[in-house]
């Protein structure tokens, strides 16, 4: 079905390198594939991917309040889905005559906009193949396939290259060029708090599993416990390396070649990572302190919000801000780690609010001040929030930046109970090293955001956002910053030439 | 590209020399250290991680390494001289010989890579096995010494330490040697030469260049050393012609059949002490009197290599030329598959019944059984009323541990993997009856017609609830209200043509430039989310004057037996439209006309949809706009290839040919009746095709599935008989990492638990092939597994339960009588978990560990063996895809 197959040519080049790597030809080929390294700081990129198609239109809100002004157009083609004025907390985005909020959520992260100015808004991005005007998209000139569609969008996002199969990801293949930055560490420089995805999909780098922090009676690290504990008191073999023999046996059925392939790995990583995190206990495992909680050798603080008050009075879990507690435990062990750079992943679910983006809200009234997306918003303003103010208490705020990616904005009208898929989408860029407190757009003067209305030449049908920046601009930014190249660039977005910001978006230098 | 350069390192060996490694030379059994055995089973490479990957110090445990061994002797005043050991092959006869005088002690030196903390234990046997001589141990720093007294010439040796502490953990040794006075030049005979070297040396004091011609130990070569080897010109290690042994032909029969290996062997001088027999390396039987035979049961499926091997009274022994002979599907093997296919896990009473009927007999059966249903259990469960999020989980267990209809409830999990409704929605998950009656939809229609099964789906209110459908309204411009596009969209994507035209065989279809065609574009998706306006929850035809209730529908949480009763009817009964008055979505208007849109919409255009609904004229009834698009959908030519391809992944294979794919469709597109979307033809198809039906040896590497864990539960269990009498109360959700990491009907979204072409890094990424079970498969939930396979599946899930029924206990008890007979426990065990699949190299690692493992109490050691052996085929990568 694949009408691509860089696999086979991967492979033997794999087998060439393998059947040549002593000679002196292979020793300056893999110079040549190091040339980004060595780097003598560390650097770590947060990728928060918010599942779902985050409704954006409802996260930075156009605030000109005069009577036809920008926020009445917002209010009329939202209709019941519209953040009343009064409760848009304003931003100082300095754009000359326009004014803006965020959601009434963002607290902590307007906070960190208006006065650390840490936080940079990069707004109407979305998966492109080329820069696309409102008569190219009507002529379905070279669209991305299956605009609307979750997964592909999804997709579309992580591989950076919509015109091809997904194959990897740019967080993958930026991996790839600078994981020689770790030396020999035996951590991957692809770290995911939230499972397998294809974002961090490398041709070598593998995507290495932690688990979202629970609390301090939790690890982070899955290692096999049984081991240890099988049968201690009979002192009767341990099937261990029986086991880990099945796994290392090459097989000729690919499917059980990949398991043990990835069990392999997953076993090893797993033991040098939980050493690497933790006191050891006489077995090896991490040890507990008297209290029954782990022992941690970079110890985080302050604790993450693992809780949230919904808009029902509900405590609920906030896995993001787990997820980004585990990340912030990666970052803090990267000396005993042994890396100096490292892709992460997390996630948040639950943003396609077709039917239920105010489900749940206690606000009579108006409904959409409360209910799940507001919900959401809050998780991701309390857990980005704290994960900021921890790499200023860690001492790397300027070394680590996060940033969000979504499949898809939606449209700015509402079904009656919320939204449906659309296409460009506002995103927060966060960091020490971020140019914050302002908005960046398009290209062009006056496209630091769009015009929210139906109709303006922004949008596509029903309020949906002809996207300004592409995917490939914004995530070029962030390769070129963890240390790639100008030709780097280029092998992680190869249609990146296309666009007219190739060497990245100011907010990120 | 580093990683990559380490990433594996592939070492093959011939199997003679594998072999020769194993049983002689110097062996280091570094149990448990990783990789030893794949020295010890049939040929197998290695994968090898790069440094990246190399165990650290100190975490896993790491035996010490055997470095050297020598033959030490202390020539007078000359000096201490060290004979060093050479790693050769013994079963050619071709071993280190020690040309020294034996005299009263001999000490073999064994260096390992670490200091030694203890000796262990040792013993010395002859070729034939038989102990030789007298030995004690001591230590010194990295070295074990063995001293060895009253060992005869022309003999050879093999000391075997066993339990060597440092460390890193405890490591076993071994070493042959053969003793022949006057042998230099390791021939294993003296001979004229031998006598004119050490002439040659007569006079010169022992130094390191010539120290084994002094032979008598002196510390000089002198005349009684040229004597002494003058004297044994001519004799040989063992001193007689080595014996022979021939094998006799054995027939190609199934796996399981019991056959006859018979051996002749001859001796020049002395006796014979045995003859034994080898499948491979791995010994499969002995016999000491003649005639020699032994009665194998031929083991795993394929080509196999069996050897004699005779040893005589004087120590040697001889190699018969290996016969080969092909061993064929074990009799049950397919019918074990087709069960492992078809249900959620085979039993060996249903292997052994099924084995006896051909594959369409049992299909017929299973798709006569009357189908057992959920809601009724459900709603009847005395829980419901108090805890409606409590009951649902407990109904879908019982069913699949238990109910007899396994094929339809089997095809009804693969098709709620296809059309996802998930309980991690908080609306379906608290209200019981819409789940389950959704369940038993796919359930009655997964032998009925897909059209009937598209229009019921579309139609439910647990599916109308998850993707929105439910309360969707026409437009309403006065609050610039659009229809909800979610399910128009997912049930094109997701539950009947996908994105992108397809091929009859799955194949993409390219336009001129060669880029795909997309199947719908975002105004079909507006149209379709248009004629699937106006519908909610049925209800009572009072209700229909009643506007509010368009809004507000009457269906209450269930709190007590009459709420309960209520919200159970409207959840699993056929959503209705509503075509009366109806109140605005903020509640301030009446609108009316009903809730649904009926102006004309334009349908998916495609080859034939001319007469498939392309067209849908205005003022159309809803329930018509219903089927018009159902219409459309279900006559659209995506559909066979679409819902085939993943209906074959769900039952058979991740990797269906795309001739596998094409004859599905076909049967699909048309049941050999003329009739479309025929579902009990579709699955009859998909389980007989000769790809799902062709023994192991004929499969492509590609073929199988990974197994998911929630097949894995079930199958592990049903496999011994496992039921929990409380009514599968005690099973909670088991996605996490420290659990199974998978529930059913427990989906992250509507894109379910993976994508169908998803592909993870590495093997199955260079072969261009997909794993879609990989995609919940990451280092931490490997390691969750591997915890979990022991403490919620060895013993039993729940198995430290108080009360009994609230354990899923398994019966093992069959198994762990096979124990004392390790071959005979892993070959039931094979059929059982395998279908008779495994490997000749799993087989033999198993055999070993479980040879290993003893205990002076029987019963401890039985439970041992099985536990052991249950762990490493449930965690090993043969079971863990499904082939």
């Amino acid at each position: 079905m694949k009408t691509f197959n860089l696999h086979q040519d991967r492979r033997r080049f794999l087998q060439m390198m393998s059947a040549a790597a002593a000679t002196p030809f292979m020793g300056s080929m893999m110079q040549a594939a190091y040339a980004a390294g060595p780097y003598t700081d560390y650097r770590a990129l947060v990728c928060v991917f918010l599942f779902g198609g985050n409704d954006s239109q409802n996260m930075i809100i156009p605030l000109n309040l005069e009577a036809g002004g920008e926020y009445s157009k917002y209010v009329t083609g939202r209709g019941n889905l519209a953040i009343p004025s009064a409760n848009i907390i304003p931003v100082s985005a300095g754009v000359s005559g326009r004014n803006f909020g965020f959601h009434p959520r963002l607290t902590g992260l307007a906070n960190i906009f208006n006065t650390e100015r840490k936080l940079a808004c990069v707004n109407n991005v979305s998966v492109l193949l080329q820069p696309t005007s409102k008569a190219q998209y009507a002529a379905g000139t070279n669209l991305p396939p299956q605009l609307f569609s979750h997964s592909d969008m999804q997709s579309h996002w992580q591989t950076g290259r919509a015109d091809a199969p997904a194959l990897s990801g740019w967080g993958g293949r930026l991996g790839d060029l600078i994981e020689a930055a770790n030396g020999n560490s035996q951590v991957s420089i692809s770290i995911s708090a939230a499972g397998q995805n294809l974002f961090q999909k490398g041709n070598s780098a593998v995507s290495y599993a932690v688990s979202g922090w629970n609390g301090p009676k939790s690890t982070i690290v899955k290692r096999v416990r049984a081991y240890r504990d099988w049968d201690k008191a009979a002192n009767r073999p341990n099937p261990q390396g029986a086991m880990e023999n099945q796994f290392n046996i090459l097989r000729a059925n690919v499917l059980e070649d990949q398991w043990g392939d990835a069990a392999s790995r997953a076993l090893i990583t797993s033991e040098f990572v939980n050493s690497s995190l933790y006191a050891l206990d006489a077995n090896g495992g991490p040890a507990k302190d008297g209290s029954g909680n782990y022992i941690e050798d970079f110890p985080i603080t302050p604790v993450p919000p693992l809780t949230f008050v919904d808009s029902a009075g509900l405590t609920k879990t906030n896995r993001l801000a787990g997820q980004l507690r585990s990340v912030a435990s990666m970052i803090a062990a990267r000396d005993a780690l042994g890396v100096k750079r490292q892709v992460f992943f997390v996630s948040l679910g639950g943003f396609d609010n077709h039917g239920d983006q105010f489900k749940g809200s206690a606000d009579a009234t108006t409904p959409i001040l409360g209910g799940l997306h507001a919900d959401l918003l809050l998780q991701l303003d309390q857990a980005l929030s704290w994960f900021y103010g921890w790499t200023k208490t860690a001492g790397v705020a300027n070394n680590v930046t996060a940033f969000t990616a979504s499949d898809f904005g939606r449209t700015l009208t509402s079904n009656g109970l919320g939204s449906d898929h659309g296409w460009g989408g506002h995103h927060f860029a966060l960091g020490g090293a971020v140019s914050g407190g302002a908005f960046y757009g398009g290209p062009n003067a006056g496209q630091e955001f769009p015009t929210v209305a139906l109709g303006s030449s922004n949008e596509v049908g029903q309020g949906r956002l002809l996207p300004t920046t592409s995917v490939e601009e914004y995530g070029a930014t962030f390769a070129k910053w963890m240390g790639a190249s100008a030709s780097d660039l280029g092998t992680v977005f190869p249609n990146l030439s296309r666009f007219p910001r190739a060497n990245g978006m100011p907010f990120l230098t | 590209m580093k990683r990559h350069n380490n990433y594996r390192i592939t070492r093959l060996r011939g199997p003679w020399q594998s072999i020769a490694i194993i049983f002689l030379s110097v062996l280091l059994l570094a149990w448990p250290s990783p990789g030893a055995h794949a020295q010890q089973g049939e040929p197998v490479q290695l994968r090898k991680l790069g440094p990246k990957y190399a165990a650290p110090p100190g975490s896993i445990s790491a035996a010490a390494t055997l470095l050297k061994v020598y033959s030490r002797k202390t020539h007078g005043s000359a000096g201490q001289f060290d004979l060093t050991v050479d790693p050769i092959p013994a079963i050619t006869g071709a071993i280190t010989i020690e040309p020294r005088a034996i005299g009263a002690a001999h000490v073999l030196v064994f260096r390992f890579s670490e200091t030694v903390t203890s000796t262990g234990t040792v013993s010395v046997v002859d070729a034939g096995g038989n102990a030789l001589g007298t030995v004690s141990l001591e230590m010194s720093g990295t070295d074990v010494l063995a001293t060895i007294t009253n060992i005869p010439d022309k003999r050879r040796a093999t000391i075997v330490l066993t339990g060597v502490t440092t460390a890193s953990g405890s490591t076993n040794a071994s070493a042959s040697i053969g003793f022949l006075v006057g042998d230099f030049d390791n021939l294993a005979s003296v001979a004229t030469l031998d006598r004119t070297n050490v002439k040659s040396r007569a006079g010169q004091t022992a130094v390191l260049a010539n120290f084994k011609y002094d032979v008598d130990t002196s510390g000089l070569i002198t005349a009684a050393d040229i004597a002494a080897v003058k004297a044994r010109v001519g004799q040989s290690l063992g001193t007689a012609a080595p014996p022979s042994v021939s094998l006799a032909s054995i027939a190609d029969a199934p796996m399981g059949t019991l056959v006859a290996l018979n051996a002749t062997a001859s001796v020049a001088t002395g006796t014979i002490t045995r003859v034994e027999f080898f499948d491979g390396s791995a010994k499969i039987g002995e016999d000491t009197t003649s005639p020699y035979s032994f009665s194998w049961s031929l083991s795993t499926e394929g080509a196999h290599q069996i050897t004699a091997k005779v040893t005589d009274s004087n120590g040697a022994s001889a190699l018969s030329t290996p016969v080969s002979v092909t061993v064929g599907p074990h009799p049950q093997a397919d019918a074990a598959r087709l069960l492992t296919q078809a249900t959620f896990g085979a039993t060996q009473a249903e292997i052994t019944r099924v084995a006896a009927m051909t594959p369409t007999a049992y299909l017929d059966e299973q798709f006569a059984k009357p189908q057992t249903l959920h809601v009724p259990t459900v709603s009847a469960d005395p829980n419901y009323p108090t805890a409606p999020y409590s009951v649902m989980m407990p109904s879908v267990w019982q069913k699949y541990f238990e109910s007899q209809d396994q094929l339809r409830h089997r095809v009804a999990y693969a098709l709620s993997q296809i059309m996802v409704v998930s309980m991690q929605n908080n609306t379906i998950g608290d209200q019981a009856c819409g789940m389950a009656s959704y369940l038993d939809l796919l359930g009655a229609n997964a032998f009925g017609n897909f059209r009937d099964l598209l229009k019921g789906i579309t139609l439910s209110p647990a599916m109308g609830e998850y993707l929105d459908m439910k309360g969707s309204a026409k437009a309403d411009p006065v609050l610039n209200l659009i229809p909800n596009e979610n399910y128009a969209r997912e049930v094109m994507q997701l539950f009947t043509i996908g994105t992108v035209m397809l091929n009859t065989d799955g194949s993409v279809q390219l336009d001129g430039s060669s880029k795909p065609i997309n199947t719908y574009s975002e105004a079909d998706a507006q149209a379709v989310a248009r004629a699937f306006t106006g519908w909610n929850f049925a209800r009572p035809a009072a209700d229909n004057t009643n506007p509010y209730r368009w809004l507000y529908p009457d269906v209450p949480y269930p709190s007590d037996a009459a709420s309960a009763a209520k919200a159970c009817t409207a959840w699993s009964s056929a959503m209705q439209p509503w075509t009366t008055s109806y109140r605005s979505s903020d509640n301030t208007r009446t609108i009316t006309g009903g809730a649904h849109d009926s102006t004309a919409k334009t349908l998916l255009t495609y080859p034939g949809s001319a007469t498939h609904s392309q067209n849908v004229p205005a003022g159309q009834a809803p329930d018509q706009d219903i089927d018009s698009v159902v219409d459309n959908l279900f006559n659209h030519p995506n559909v066979g290839p679409f819902i085939g391809a993943q209906l074959i992944q769900r039952l058979v294979t991740s990797n269906p040919s795309p001739a596998y794919v094409g004859r599905i469709a076909a049967v699909f597109n048309n049941n050999g009746s003329g009739v479309r979307g025929d579902m009990k033809a579709v699955v009859r198809a998909i389980l007989l095709d000769t790809e799902a039906r062709a023994p192991r040896t004929s499969q492509p590497n590609s073929f199988g599935k990974l197994r998911e864990p929630v097949l894995r539960f079930t199958h592990l269990h049903r496999a011994f008989g496992a039921v929990m009498t409380n009514g599968y109360r005690s099973i909670y959700d088991l996605g996490s990492s420290d659990s199974l990491g998978q529930s059913p009907l427990h989906a992250p979204s509507v894109f379910n638990f993976y994508a169908p072409d998803y592909t993870p890094s590495g093997p199955l990424a260079q072969a261009d092939l997909v794993g879609p079970e990989f995609g919940i498969t990451t280092s931490a939930t490997l390691s969750g597994f591997i915890d979990f396979s022991k403490y919620g599946i060895l013993g039993g899930f729940n198995n430290g339960a108080v009360n009994p029924g609230d354990r899923l206990a398994p019966d093992y008890s069959q198994y762990i009588a096979k124990a004392p007979t390790p071959e005979a426990m892993v070959d039931s065990l094979n059929l059982l978990l395998l279908s008779g699949g495994m490997s000749l190299q799993l087989r033999k690692q198993l055999v070993d560990v479980a040879t290993k493992l003893t205990d002076s109490v029987p019963a401890t050691q039985n439970l041992e063996r099985f536990k052991t052996v249950f762990w490493l085929i449930l965690t090993s990568p043969e079971y863990s895809i499904q082939k």
